[in-house]
């Protein structure tokens, strides 16, 4: 019966193994690519574009059939990537964005695509143009304001980061965490550049004084948005709490709200020069993964026009088609205005700083 | 010699399946933050949360640990002292809630607590903090007072039952000629006296080890806390959200920190109540002799008015918040009025899915796969466990059966997502490959479940009479035939109270299955419900699916426990 026991538990426990191929060096890392068995396994966060009809296309026309490993946001995605260098289970990474793509890239995560690409817009490959990641959507981060709580609580329109330490705006500002956001991490980049260009204030310093203002720091942008921010559709929504009359998200995301409201928002994008950030989210093939045709496939499935032309509603963010914007539909285009003068923080920058911003914006919130 | 092996193999692979990954997650996390665990318990301060995470942790579990013997001591006294009619339905109805599963619990009483909902609409608005509770929070001063209290109000609700399950046996099986004979003393004709010097010492184990585990519970608590309490950590929340950092050389290393140092502080606070409480038990095992319960309700007679409305209305209490979750999955609210309508089209999302997100039968299909085998390997683990812990015993040798009993328990000194940090980077150590293994999230499940099985068993185990072992070797059985045809037998009730309760288990499993599903690709039911709610609610259906999803979890939980119910209360059973 032991015996029983035993070779029951060595069934069990006996996984599957893949076998590593095609070892290739670029720019000093070991490229390798794993045995080709016809699943494209994606790990990726909530992307809502890839719906099942979408995904379902795709296996219909290229054969391969999909498997998604989920993380909460993009730095999941990194932290799984990195967690699992030595055995990677994706072929795929899906959302990796600007500000966290140059560490993959040094820690030799990616690897390089072969697909073919159409026009993209010359914005879009600003942050990076080389063959390890190919960008798939865009938008622009920044504050939105509640306008219709402004004007009743007769606070005017901020027009600088330095007002929103005055009292008016005392526990009524919620920023995503940039540690563990997206969205957090871009504005909280854009910080940086803003105080080094527009003012003698150190953006530490002003995220202390935010803290002493009891702005609400919470760990997503999901929170932020939908929890604390008054002038978002969270107020529809269950366990809202409305506390903040300003928050980070993109700037189109007035838009959206207009487009699923029947062209009616109360919310407003804030353009403040350098105090918004251009996010680029990117597809990119993982060292170590599946099949490169696999990968190049998706690539090529994404970019296309059918699919791409329709971020805007499908996924609520921005083409990357040369040529495309926002529709006008509902005043989604209306509500969406393109920052004159964002932040100009380079990704390499981004990479050699982070970790010290990050522990530095730490120390100055007390935030998670 | 070869009986010896036989009994060695199982404890062995049982200690190197739980010891291992744990040894490995700590080797790597000591090799990343270059200190060793105490060390990094006193680091904890480098993290901006390490320190308030700590504090916030002990206070609201012994907040919750008060709160829920206040609820819970008149509850057990009412019902230990009168006789109920269906008192069997009475005590399931408050069990309930301690065999939820912590996300349906947490979904049950987002339901309750949301804007709209039963306390906003009597003027107790817990979420946004105004009116009645805004005035309170100001007055104490506590931010977010609000989500506190809704948080020591799950925890309360969640663990009555404990409180209920430890005190009213003892007060229902209590002779009632002892209190009669206090009462004679002239110091036993004051109620007070009779509480303070009577009842006290009396319920005092019981009362103390209620209060123990509830605080261990509340202690390790990470559903409650991340969905009613969503600015405030605990140890435990705090670990398994930025522990998917963790164990990364060069990579945000003070996380690492964390997790070392919050692991280690936690298992060393759990460590000391069990100890603590198992001390508590012996000593009361040992106190005094018993009768029958229904000898000792009869001569109390029936319940009075006050505790016919106060066990109404814990019953109530206790039904209340998943009766709301049910409705939440109908009851829709429209995205841009303060209207809701009914409808089924949660339930229609939830049941056809999308690929982003499993749908209900793919999740509940993991869950039943992962829960057959959790099932699978703790029973027989467990049983091969309790099998050479009772050998040992049978054996002369005590006290290396008390030893290898101690190391099996070891896990229940181990939250859910400290096991499921433990196995993500031990497994990294071992064998990476593993992370693509889609049986993988079924070790933490069974390191978990397998203490309470050799719990289960091998009480069981010590009251079979040797004499049919004697008379199957007179028939000349083999080992195996007295096993399978005199042992097993004997056992069986036990055998599926165990397997019922370790599918329960895993089925309701958040904290561990939450860390490793981050890695993996497999959705279970609780993960479902994490992620549904996690999910910008563009859409009004996207909260009403994550209901329909936890409705369904809470329907196939309640089902495992029914089975174990009756067969351990028709046939008895060690736990």
């Amino acid at each position: 019966m032991i015996r029983v026991g035993f070779i029951l538990l060595v069934l069990l426990f006996a996984p599957l193994s893949g076998c590593l191929s095609t070892d290739s060096i670029t720019d000093e890392c070991v490229i390798t690519t794993s045995a080709d068995d016809k699943t494209l396994t994606i790990v990726t966060y909530d992307i809502i574009a890839l719906s099942d009809e979408v995904l379902q296309e795709f296996t219909n026309q290229t054969g391969y059939s999909i498997e998604m490993i989920r993380t909460d946001d993009a730095g999941g995605i990194l932290e799984q990537l990195l967690l699992t260098k030595e055995a990677p289970q994706a072929d795929l990474a899906l959302g990796l964005d600007n500000t966290y793509l140059q560490t993959a890239l040094d820690n030799c995560l990616l690897a390089p695509h072969s697909a073919t690409l159409p026009d993209l817009d010359p914005q879009a490959l600003v942050p990076y143009a080389g063959n390890m990641a190919v960008p798939f959507d865009q938008g622009y981060v920044c504050l939105n304001v509640d306008t219709q709580a402004l004007e009743q609580n007769n606070v005017s329109y901020p027009t600088t980061l330095e007002e929103l330490v005055n009292e008016d705006w005392r526990g009524r500002t919620a920023f995503p965490s940039p540690t563990t956001s997206s969205p957090g991490r871009a504005f909280m980049t854009a910080t940086i550049d803003y105080f080094e260009q527009q003012s003698n204030m150190d953006a530490m310093e002003w995220w202390e004084a935010m803290s002493d203002n009891d702005a609400i720091f919470t760990s997503g942008w999901t929170e932020a948005y939908e929890t604390h921010y008054s002038g978002g559709y969270g107020v529809w929504g269950e366990g809202h709490i409305g506390d903040a009359w300003l928050t980070v998200s993109y700037c189109h995301s007035p838009g959206v709200e207009a487009y699923y409201g029947g062209n009616y928002t109360i919310s407003s994008a804030l353009d403040i020069d350098y105090a918004s950030f251009h996010q680029v989210e990117y597809a990119a093939k993982v060292n170590g993964g599946g099949s490169q045709s696999a990968v190049d496939a998706f690539i090529e499935f994404l970019l296309s026009e059918e699919i791409n032309i329709n971020m805007p509603e499908n996924n609520l963010m921005y083409s990357v088609l040369d040529g495309q914007d926002l529709p006008e539909t509902d005043g989604y285009r209306h509500h969406s205005p393109v920052p004159t003068q964002p932040s100009e923080i380079t990704t390499e920058r981004i990479d050699d700083e982070m970790e010290s911003w990050l522990m530095d914006w730490r120390k100055a919130t007390k935030a998670l | 010699m070869k009986a010896a092996v036989g009994r060695g193999v199982p404890v062995a692979l049982y200690l190197v399946l739980i010891l291992v990954p744990l040894i490995l997650a700590l080797e790597r996390l000591m090799f990343v933050t270059g200190v060793n665990p105490i060390q990094a318990i006193l680091h904890l301060d480098e993290h901006p949360f390490g320190v308030d995470a700590v504090v916030f942790t002990f206070v609201q579990a012994i907040l919750s640990a008060t709160l829920t013997l206040m609820l819970g001591l008149p509850i057990a006294w009412w019902l230990g002292r009168y006789e109920w009619k269906r008192i069997g339905i009475i005590r399931a109805a408050l069990t309930l809630p301690f065999v939820t599963p912590t996300v349906v619990a947490a979904m049950g009483f987002l339901a309750m607590i949301k804007q709209g909902g039963l306390l906003d609409s009597i003027g107790i608005d817990l979420r946004n903090e105004t009116g009645v509770v805004g005035s309170f929070s100001s007055m104490i001063g506590v931010e977010h007072s609000g989500h506190i209290i809704a948080l020591l109000l799950a925890h309360a609700w969640f663990n009555l039952a404990l409180v209920i399950r430890f005190v009213e046996p003892k007060i229902s099986t209590l002779p009632p000629r002892y209190e009669n004979a206090f009462r004679m003393l002239p110091i036993g004709h004051s109620r007070l006296n009779r509480l303070t010097q009577f009842w006290w010492p009396m319920l005092r184990t019981s009362i103390l080890s209620a209060f123990v585990f509830t605080f261990i519970f509340s202690f390790t608590s990470f559903a409650l806390v991340r969905w009613l309490a969503p600015n405030m950590w605990t140890l435990e929340a705090l670990m398994a959200v930025e522990g998917g950092a963790a164990g990364i050389p060069g990579y945000r290393v003070d996380v690492s920190v964390l997790v070392l140092g919050g692991a280690t502080l936690q298992g060393l606070v759990l460590l000391s109540a069990l100890a603590f409480a198992g001390r508590w038990q012996q000593k009361q095992s040992n106190e005094i002799e018993l009768v029958s319960e229904n000898f000792s309700r009869k001569y109390i007679g029936k319940p009075t008015t006050v505790p016919r409305i106060g066990v109404v209305v814990a019953t109530v209490y206790a039904l209340t918040p998943l009766f709301l979750m049910v409705l939440s999955s109908v009851r829709i609210r429209n995205r841009t009025s303060e209207s809701y309508r009914w409808s089924l089209d949660a339930w229609d999302y939830a049941f056809r899915g999308d690929l982003t997100y499993a749908s209900i039968p793919e999740a509940l299909t993991n869950s039943l796969v992962y829960a057959g085998g959790c099932l699978v390997v703790s029973c027989i683990l467990g049983f091969f466990v309790a099998q050479s812990i009772h050998n040992l015993e049978q054996n002369g040798q005590a006290r290396f059966a008390q030893l290898v009993d101690l190391l099996s328990m070891l896990p229940l000194a181990l939250s859910g997502v400290m096991v499921g940090l433990g196995v993500l980077l031990g497994i990294l150590k071992i064998w990476p490959v593993l992370f693509s293994w889609y049986a993988l999230p079924i070790l933490p499940h069974a390191m978990l479940t397998t203490p309470f099985v050799v719990r289960i068993l091998l009480p069981a185990m010590r009251e079979i009479d040797s004499s049919y072992d004697d008379a199957g070797k007179v028939l000349g059985y083999t080992t195996m035939q007295r096993f399978v045809r005199i042992k097993l037998p004997l056992l069986k009730p036990q055998i599926v109270v165990a397997a019922a309760l370790s599918m329960a288990f895993s089925l309701g499993e958040f904290g561990a299955s939450w860390i490793l599903m981050r890695s993996g690709a497999w959705d279970t039911l609780p993960v479902l419900v994490d992620q549904l709610m996690s999910r910008p609610k563009y859409f009004d259906l996207v909260e009403p699916i994550a209901m329909a999803t936890a409705t369904i979890l809470m329907c196939m939980t309640f089902l495992l426990f029914v089975i174990a119910e009756r067969f351990r209360s028709h046939q008895g059973g060690g736990f």
